[in-house]
């Protein structure tokens, strides 16, 4: 909750230094424009009254020392002032009735639009933003004429002018792009990271995935996002797949005790019961020296049974003729196989292949399980082994038999049947780095291969 | 008039031996012997022995299954069951399957004799190794118990579960477990099944009870 507040902090200390800038330009704006005023119209007052000084009783300019000033107001007979030291600036004489005389039309427009209480001697602004200007008139010649003079705040303060009209705007706008810019951060980027933590940080890795909407967030947050649904998924795979494997194995672990305790039962413990039956018989008071002797030779035929049966039990458990190699191994147990089901078994091998310990049980195994399955799922009558050298220098062993097939299905489903010989082949095959293919359709026979690179 | 059996057991050593033991009674007399459940069926069917005796395991049909069908057909055949096991629950189901008794392979000769003689007269015969205690003081019977208990004991034989048996009788499942306990006490009994046994042996409940 703390880190959460932390980011809400950096969201405003984001936000905070632009406001602040805000609100001091905007006091700044306020004063500078106080007194860009206040300068104008000191100003024109001046100017205005100044002139006003030269107009003689005729209206028109009487002769005087400021040769300066008449130069230039020769040359702007039009109402317009040019001259150094001084603004542009513009002037216009009126009658004292008001009535337009001389001067700058662009006065005489701005003053009949206006029409403006001007107070005498006091300037004040007409005007627009584009066309601001600062005004003021004095009477002149005794009060016969009024001379208006005007100075144009884009003459006299140029670009700065501008700006103090524009400057509102800009501020608004920069105040809705400021928040607009913070909230497009918050909502694209600070919310989807508190979300995905939260949905992270309460997901309970393994049984459950990431689905999260995030709605205008940040490619590299979605990003993120897919990546953690991904690793969710997978952390959900591994530990479904973890549970199912270890339940095979314990089921497996399971079906073989199943399996070698029904083994012992049919068979050594049906022969030491027979066996204790015969020993009873033996014992038997009513009976002569033959009888005894008779019952104790079947007692002794039947304990031979039972060992027989015991290491043909051993045999099956842990075979000893793994340790003699691959191709002894497998030429064992086939032709095992082969009386025990009554099919015809045609092994080849390359005599050259030599394989560690684990591999020899898993190609052992594999074609253990093959031959079973071959004969009780397929009820194959031939089945044909071949080991040999593949061309990268593995191993290849391949099992095919004459059954009637099977719709392969995947492993998965038919473990999930029940039936795990085919997944416990592939198990067997990639504990030792290999592989399993099983190839077969229905009425055609099986061929399985292991490879080993 | 001797009493006429088959014999239905898979494993030729043992079926050999029980052969050997029943040849040696006068009034008895093997008119049948069979490796499979299925043909086992058949001879039943056709010869109508007065007991059969019957592994509970064989290829084919088990003995249970067989066990059954005699009921089902309704046929004059008493069946007694044989096994090397002496797991407990096959007892219960083929006792429910209407088997008259049951004994072990390993039996002696005159158990065994004694057995058939005991369910071909219409009797009950459970083996000893199945219920130990009885066979130590025949004399003694159980502490008695309440009516209450046997009405659970019943329903535990009919394979009804701790809640079952409390919702249909209308008790805490808790109360179940110690009335069930106190049943075990009594009949010194270590199970479910080995209570049930005991108390057929002691006929503290009635083998037609457990049927219906």
């Amino acid at each position: 909750m703390k880190d959460r507040n932390r980011l809400f902090c950096i969201v405003l200390s984001v936000l905070l230094p632009p406001l602040v800038i805000l609100a001091l330009a905007t006091t700044d704006l306020v004063h500078s424009r106080k007194s860009l005023t206040t300068l104008a119209r000191l100003y024109i007052e001046h100017f205005t009254e100044k002139l006003a000084a030269y107009i003689g009783s005729d209206g028109t300019f009487g002769p005087d020392d400021d040769a300066a000033f008449y130069y230039s107001f020769d040359k702007c007979a039009h109402g317009f002032l040019t001259f150094p030291g001084r603004f542009p600036t513009y002037f216009a004489v009126f009658s004292k009735e008001g009535k337009f005389i001389y001067g700058s039309k662009k006065l005489m427009n701005a003053m009949n639009k206006e029409n403006p209480e001007v107070p005498m001697g006091h300037a004040h602004e007409i005007g627009g933003m584009s066309d601001r200007l600062t005004v003021a008139k004095s009477p002149a010649a005794g009060g016969k004429f009024l001379v208006v003079g005007g100075v144009a705040w884009e003459d006299m303060f140029g670009a700065a002018a501008m700006a103090f009209f524009l400057w509102p705007i800009l501020t608004v706008l920069a105040a809705i792009w400021g928040v607009v810019t913070v909230w497009n951060l918050f909502y694209s980027v600070i919310n989807p990271i508190n979300i995905l933590e939260h949905a992270t940080s309460t997901l309970q890795w393994g049984s459950e995935t990431i689905k999260l909407q995030l709605p205008g967030a940040n490619p590299q947050i979605i990003r993120m996002r897919d990546t953690l649904e991904r690793l969710s998924r997978g952390a959900c795979r591994t530990i479904k797949a973890n549970r199912t494997y270890v339940n095979d194995l314990v089921n497996v672990q399971e079906d073989e005790r199943t399996k070698i305790s029904r083994d012992i039962h049919d068979g050594p413990l049906q022969d030491v019961t027979a066996l204790i039956q015969r020993l009873r018989l033996a014992r038997n008071a009513d009976n002569t020296e033959e009888d005894t002797k008779r019952e104790l030779d079947l007692a002794e035929k039947i304990a031979f049974t039972t060992m027989k049966e015991m290491r043909a039990l051993c045999d099956f458990l842990n075979p000893p003729w793994l340790e003699l190699g691959l191709s002894q191994a497998l030429t064992e147990l086939t032709e095992r196989q082969s009386l025990q089901y009554g099919v015809k078994i045609y092994l080849g091998f390359d005599e050259s292949i030599e394989t560690s310990d684990n591999v020899t049980l898993a190609f052992f195994r594999v074609v253990q399980e093959a031959v079973t399955n071959s004969v009780h799922h397929g009820e194959a009558k031939n089945i044909w082994i071949d080991l040999k050298h593949n061309q990268t220098g593995g191993i290849e062993l391949t099992i095919q038999d004459d059954g009637h097939g099977f719709d392969i299905k995947d492993t998965a489903d038919l473990r999930a049947e029940g039936h795990r010989g085919l997944s416990n082949m592939e198990e067997r095959m990639s504990l030792v780095g290999g592989s399993l293919k099983i190839i077969s359709y229905r009425g055609e026979g099986t061929c399985i291969r292991g490879s080993l690179p | 008039m001797s009493i006429e059996l088959i014999l239905a057991d898979d494993h030729p050593l043992t079926r050999a031996g029980l052969l050997a033991y029943l040849a040696r009674e006068q009034d008895m007399n093997v008119v049948g012997e069979y490796a499979d459940g299925e043909s086992a069926m058949a001879g039943i069917r056709e010869l109508k022995p007065h007991v059969a005796l019957l592994d509970i395991r064989m290829p084919g049909m088990d003995g249970v299954s067989i066990t059954r069908k005699i009921k089902e057909e309704g046929l004059p055949v008493t069946a007694l069951i044989l096994t090397s096991y002496d797991a407990q629950q096959y007892v219960l189901s083929s006792l429910r399957a209407g088997a008259r008794g049951y004994v072990l392979k390993s039996s002696s000769a005159d158990t065994l004799s004694r057995a058939i003689r005991i369910v071909a007269r219409g009797g009950l015969y459970l083996d000893s190794e199945v219920a130990n205690t009885v066979e130590e003081g025949e004399n003694t019977s159980p502490e008695p118990i309440s009516a209450r208990e046997r009405e659970v004991l019943l329903l535990a034989a009919k394979g009804l579960s701790g809640k079952e048996i409390a919702s249909k009788l209308f008790i805490s499942e808790r109360t179940v477990q110690t009335h069930l306990a106190s049943i075990y006490d009594k009949l010194g009994a270590r199970n479910k099944t080995e209570s049930m046994l005991l108390a057929l042996k002691f006929g503290v409940v009635m083998l037609e009870e457990l049927l219906d």
